[in-house]
């Protein structure tokens, strides 16, 4: 049970991640593979102001949601906007991603740094496995705003706007749509969502620099086994990718967990390209 | 004057090989050890950032599987020293042989997935090299890196270092030249075919499953030989080497040099290896340095250089040349043209539960122009695309000539279908010479081997291919502008050089999808003229046209569709008073339209 | 500015606009107005540069010359969805909704640059269903599902929310049965008496002529015949326009 707990924090985490792609791949059709740094520049904003700053937890979570969010800006502008097509926008994420991570690294230093968490530090058992408060927290937090992207796209006018957005560019500006201001937007929410994140998963993973380019490639296999620009599927796509990873390094050994994950990311986009909660999109010659 | 044309007589080659012969002659001018190495460095990351610009810079697609490849050719060839078989040549082969299939391996998904979605499976493929050597740890020496490779050996003789060094340096510039006569060859330009469009490709009669696998395979080999030497410089590997920096210093080197270059891949590994960023003051600057590399790289790119000239060229045309000359025209006469029939019969096409198509029969005859009109949403386009064997057939047959027409378009080409498209569809970076010539690609098979080693079936074919694009742009008029970039010209000039590309595969039917617009009415005369040339010398063509005049004017048969079948068929005369053809394109088919006619009074004359 | 004695001023004013698609030009130099409780129909054949003209309006084509002026506001600089918070109301060809999303949502989302809330939205929708009647049952029906007429509806009834000034159709009538086409114009008429201006893109002449007040005729990205409907005296001059027969006059 111990194994579960732990492939479903990470699942968690790489669902966490997924989100965040897909908020920003719903509004603009873009894949952000920067989107996991920023979630480390998150875990070490985390560090700075709970252990330096030493201020109250409320304040860290704002500190680091408006930090974060307001790179995640900057990024949409300098590496987003002026570039046209996929492999450029690859090229320059990727360009992002480095950058962000020579400055955390100049800033923080290479060692990996504890974050300490804000709650609890005692290990529970629950359903006869080891678990810390934090993991559990973790998951709540990928149910939480699993469930909030859902409420959000279904229910409210700037939700059904967006998936206006993500179904038709064109017809959304023909609405009165500004469909550059819900670009903008939807870096910024992914921002700050993973800067709120820093604070809870920092603890569990240290914050270390190196951390956004596994986490990238986690959470890209989790946003594709669920279906690109789906909430559900982010949650369920990063559940199966923390358990297949958890669960293949404990019976298979710990070498055979990516080999496993890569394995099944394989199987998806050859078999069902769109994921499991993805819809096909139309093609035409 | 005398100078400038002396300088134009010297080959491109010269200065590259001068080049090459001084690097791999240090040695013996007495160049330090330690700045050997620093060369041998560079050349192992210019055959890697050499192999990620086929992919990327010439066949547009991003692979950055390369550091994969890499790991994989350095530990076949480190195994294969630490158990005795020390032959540089025999290791070469091993992990030329190795990086081939793993490039295939990681090639063949990437065939289905495209853009991103191959980025990220081939960057995976960099986050496994750990774990593969982990798992083959008694092999690979695991974590702890392989040691004990002994130093390699040629034809018996252990190497020197100076004669490693040589062979180093030898080995690359032979790729490079390699790879210098492969993007100058057919199959180069062909390359740049597929980056700008798949469907272009296709129209041409090239395969885009084989050219994109093609690309992947060829662009893996430089990376395993480039494991090869590495294996053998320190005799010893460790998993380090192979993670996520290698990836991004592959790439910065890529974008920095220009990834659509042969030498570009040279300077992008100096600069990276050699310069600041390598001495310790800078390392810890590196990663900052990379990622804004990357950053301003990937905008340049997507602009590309060839689009920042042609919108330059735009402007200066607008200013001082309103409209080039283009005068050389003469009018010569074709060749005879064989052309075949192309008949549809009874043809159906559903998507969903929507008829698109119903029983849509024509025939367009060698020697004549047989023009298809019908307003939007007809279904003009989808015929178009079915004979051009993009969509399956749901009833119905389509036949060339005596025989039925294929359903994959590039097979569609290669059996005599050319086309040109609504949007003039041109590659960037090739004269007007080479994209007319591009045009001839699938009508002569030549290898790539013999591209690589310019082997004599090789050069009969590119003699053919220059020949037989001399006379198709003097037949257009365009042989001024050979030496020209082609995607800079303008669009009326892009459209014949369109038709000049499909001619020039001795096409049995030629397309033309909306070939008149946006031209002025002096391009539709030049045009109009040279199809009807066309038609004269016996080819087969088949005009969609939105231009009324220029169908009347042009076509000997006229078959008009509405709603997915054909209204009406016949000569411009019939077809001009033919009553349906007037209600379908004047709306008339309403019939309470009358009513409400005359309540607005229109037949009353005045309303208000 | 306009120098015809018109009762009232344009609320859509297009002069010497020229535009296409990169740069291909397709259109050059076209000028008309839409006068508020009028429609102007633009005629033409399939590619005579119609749609591309009304996307430019629209901002959706760069403008490579002229001005557009909607109320008397410059409105070129624009971008598209200011546009359509200045007043600017798109019906798209193709019946171009948002097919996996409900009826109720399409329309919402019409009222989407106003700003006023979900509820206030909702409270507003009782006046398209009042003028398409059809729409009332099929509010959580997926748009996509609708058949061609009533998403048609939808499409018009989205621009509508709004509250425009002008309001655009691109070809409304293609594709659709010729009783639909009859209703559709008829709600265009109840449009135009509530004063709303009215630019109606249309292959079908007759269909778009039984509306119009004033016609302008394209053909190959001119201006070939401009004039209003009570002068016209058949319909064949607007078919010898459509076949080129007419020398092309330049719009006044």
């Amino acid at each position: 049970m111990t194994v579960i707990w732990s492939g479903l924090t990470l699942g968690a985490i790489y669902g966490l991640v997924a989100l965040g792609y897909n908020i920003v791949f719903v509004t603009s059709n873009v894949f952000n593979f920067a989107h996991a740094q920023l979630l480390t520049l998150g875990t070490f904003i985390a560090f700075w102001a709970t252990v330096t700053l030493k201020l109250p937890t409320v304040l860290v979570f704002l500190l680091c949601a408006v930090i974060v969010a307001a790179v995640a800006v900057v990024e949409e502008r300098i590496a987003i906007r002026p570039v046209r097509g996929t492999e450029g926008q690859l090229v320059t994420t990727v360009g992002f991603l480095t950058l962000l991570e020579g400055v955390t690294q100049l800033i923080w230093g290479g060692q990996p740094l504890q974050v300490p968490f804000f709650g609890s530090e005692k290990v529970l058992s629950v359903f006869g496995g080891r678990v810390f408060p934090v993991e559990l927290m973790l998951m709540g937090a990928l149910v939480v705003f699993a469930a909030i992207f859902v409420a959000v796209s279904r229910g409210t006018m700037l939700g059904i706007a967006m998936l206006a957005v993500s179904e038709d560019r064109e017809a959304a500006l023909m609405r009165g749509i500004n469909v550059r201001a819900m670009a903008i937007g939807a870096f910024a929410v992914s921002g700050a969502l993973a800067g709120l994140l820093g604070p809870v998963v920092g603890p569990e993973t240290f914050a270390v620099v190196s951390l956004g380019s596994s986490l990238a490639l986690k959470g890209f296999v989790a946003m594709a086994i669920g279906g690109f620009g789906s909430g559900p599927g982010a949650l369920i796509g990063g559940i199966t990718v923390g358990l297949i990873e958890s669960e293949s390094g404990r019976y298979l050994g710990e070498s055979y967990s990516n080999l496993m994950v890569f394995t099944a990311l394989l199987a998806v986009m050859l078999l069902r390209p769109t994921g499991l909660f993805g819809h096909a999109r139309e093609r035409v010659v | 004057m005398d100078v400038r044309q002396l300088l134009q007589r010297i080959p491109t080659w010269a200065a590259p090989l001068v080049a090459a012969v001084v690097v791999i002659l240090f040695p013996y001018l007495g160049i330090q050890v330690t700045v050997q190495r620093q060369v041998i460095l560079v050349c192992i990351l210019t055959l890697l950032v050499s192999g990620l610009n086929l992919s990327l810079g010439y066949a547009g697609e991003l692979a950055l599987g390369q550091a994969a490849v890499y790991a994989g050719g350095a530990y076949v060839s480190g195994y294969l020293g630490a158990h005795g078989h020390t032959d540089l040549l025999v290791q070469l082969i091993a992990s030329a042989a190795a990086a081939l299939v793993i490039g295939l391996i990681t090639g063949i998904p990437g065939l289905r997935l495209g853009s991103w979605s191959l980025g990220m499976v081939s960057f995976f493929l960099v986050l496994l090299v750990p774990d593969f050597l982990n798992i083959f740890s008694t092999q690979t020496g695991g974590t702890l890196g392989l040691a004990g490779i002994a130093p390699a050996s040629l034809f018996g003789s252990q190497l020197s270092p100076r004669s490693f060094y040589i062979a180093v340096t030898v080995l690359t510039a032979l790729w490079l030249l390699v790879l210098r006569n492969l993007v100058t060859s057919r199959h180069g330009t062909a390359f740049r075919v597929l980056r700008e469009s798949p469907v272009l490709a296709s129209s041409m009669g090239i395969s885009v499953f084989r050219m994109k696998l093609s690309a992947y395979a060829i662009g893996a080999l430089p990376a395993g030989i480039a494991g090869c030497l590495f294996a053998n410089l320190d005799h010893y590997l460790s998993p380090d080497s192979f993670g996520f920096d290698l990836v991004v210093s592959i790439l910065a080197a890529s974008i920095l040099g220009g990834s659509a270059s042969v030498y570009g891949a040279v300077v992008g590994a100096t600069i990276l290896q050699l310069g600041p960023l390598e001495s310790t003051s800078f390392q810890k600057y590196a990663l900052v340095i990379y990622g804004a590399l990357l950053l301003i790289g990937g905008v340049v790119l997507s602009l590309g250089l060839a689009g920042l000239i042609r919108s330059l060229w735009v402007r200066v045309e607008r200013r001082w040349l309103p409209r080039p000359p283009i005068t050389t025209y003469v009018g010569e006469q074709l060749p005879s043209i064989e052309g075949a029939t192309l008949s549809v019969d009874h043809l159906v096409k559903a998507f969903g539960g929507n008829k698109v198509l119903q029983d849509v029969s024509l025939e367009a005859k060698p020697g004549q122009v047989t023009a298809l009109i019908g307003p939007n949403g007809s279904g003009k386009t989808t015929l178009l695309n079915m004979i051009c064997g993009y969509y399956r057939l749901d009833g119905g047959a389509i036949r060339l000539g005596d025989r039925p027409s294929p359903h994959v378009p590039y097979k569609v080409a290669r059996a005599g279908v050319a086309r040109t498209f609504q949007t003039p569809s041109i590659p960037e970076g090739i004269t007007v010479a080479e994209a007319v010539r591009s045009g001839h690609y699938a009508t002569k098979h030549t290898s790539f081997l013999s591209a690589v080693f310019r082997l004599p079936g090789y050069r009969r074919a590119r003699s053919i291919d220059i020949e037989e694009a001399r006379r198709v742009l003097a037949l257009v008029g365009l042989e001024e502008l050979e030496n020209d970039e082609a995607a800079s010209l303008p669009l009326g000039t892009r459209r014949l050089l369109e038709v000049a590309r499909s001619l020039v595969s001795s096409p049995k039917v030629l397309l033309l999808d909306e070939a008149a617009s946006g031209l002025d009415e002096d391009e539709v005369e030049r045009l109009a003229d040279l199809i009807r040339r066309i038609a004269a010398s016996g080819g087969t063509v088949v005009l969609v046209e939105h231009n009324f005049r220029l169908v009347l004017s042009l076509a000997d048969q006229i078959y008009v569709l509405a709603r997915g079948s054909i209204l009406a068929s016949g000569t411009p005369a019939e077809i001009e008073v033919h009553p349906d053809v007037m209600t379908e394109y004047l709306g008339m088919k309403v019939p309470a339209a009358d009513s409400l006619l005359s309540t607005a009074g229109i037949d009353g004359g005045k309303d208000d | 500015m306009t120098e015809q004695p018109v009762s009232s001023e344009p609320l859509l004013s297009v002069r010497n606009l020229v535009t296409g698609y990169g740069d291909l030009r397709v259109v050059w130099d076209v000028s008309f107005d839409v006068l508020p409780g009028q429609v102007t129909a633009l005629l033409g054949r399939n590619g005579a540069g119609k749609s591309t003209t009304l996307r430019a309006i629209a901002g959706l084509n760069k403008l490579h010359g002229g001005t557009v002026r909607l109320a008397g506001e410059d409105i070129a600089g624009l971008a598209s969805h200011k546009r359509i918070k200045a007043g600017l109301g798109v019906v798209q060809e193709n019946k171009r909704i948002f097919k996996r999303r409900t009826v109720e949502a399409n329309l919402m989302l019409g009222g989407y640059s106003l700003h006023v809330g979900r509820r206030k939205l909702k409270d507003s929708l009782d006046e398209i269903y009042e003028l398409f009647p059809a729409l009332r049952g099929r509010a959580s029906t997926q748009a996509g599902q609708l058949s061609g007429g009533q998403q048609q509806m939808v499409a018009i009834g989205q621009a509508l929310m709004g509250h425009p000034k002008v309001l655009m159709l691109d070809e409304p009538s293609a594709g659709l049965a010729p009783a639909i086409v009859l209703e559709v114009m008829e709600s265009v008429d109840k449009l135009k008496s509530s004063g709303l201006a009215v630019l109606l893109v249309e292959q079908a002449v007759e269909a778009a002529v039984s509306v119009a007040d004033h016609v302008t005729v394209l053909d190959i990205g001119r201006v070939v015949m401009d004039g209003p409907v009570s002068e016209l005296d058949d319909l064949d001059i607007i078919k010898d326009a459509y076949f080129g027969r007419t020398a092309p006059r330049p719009a006044s």
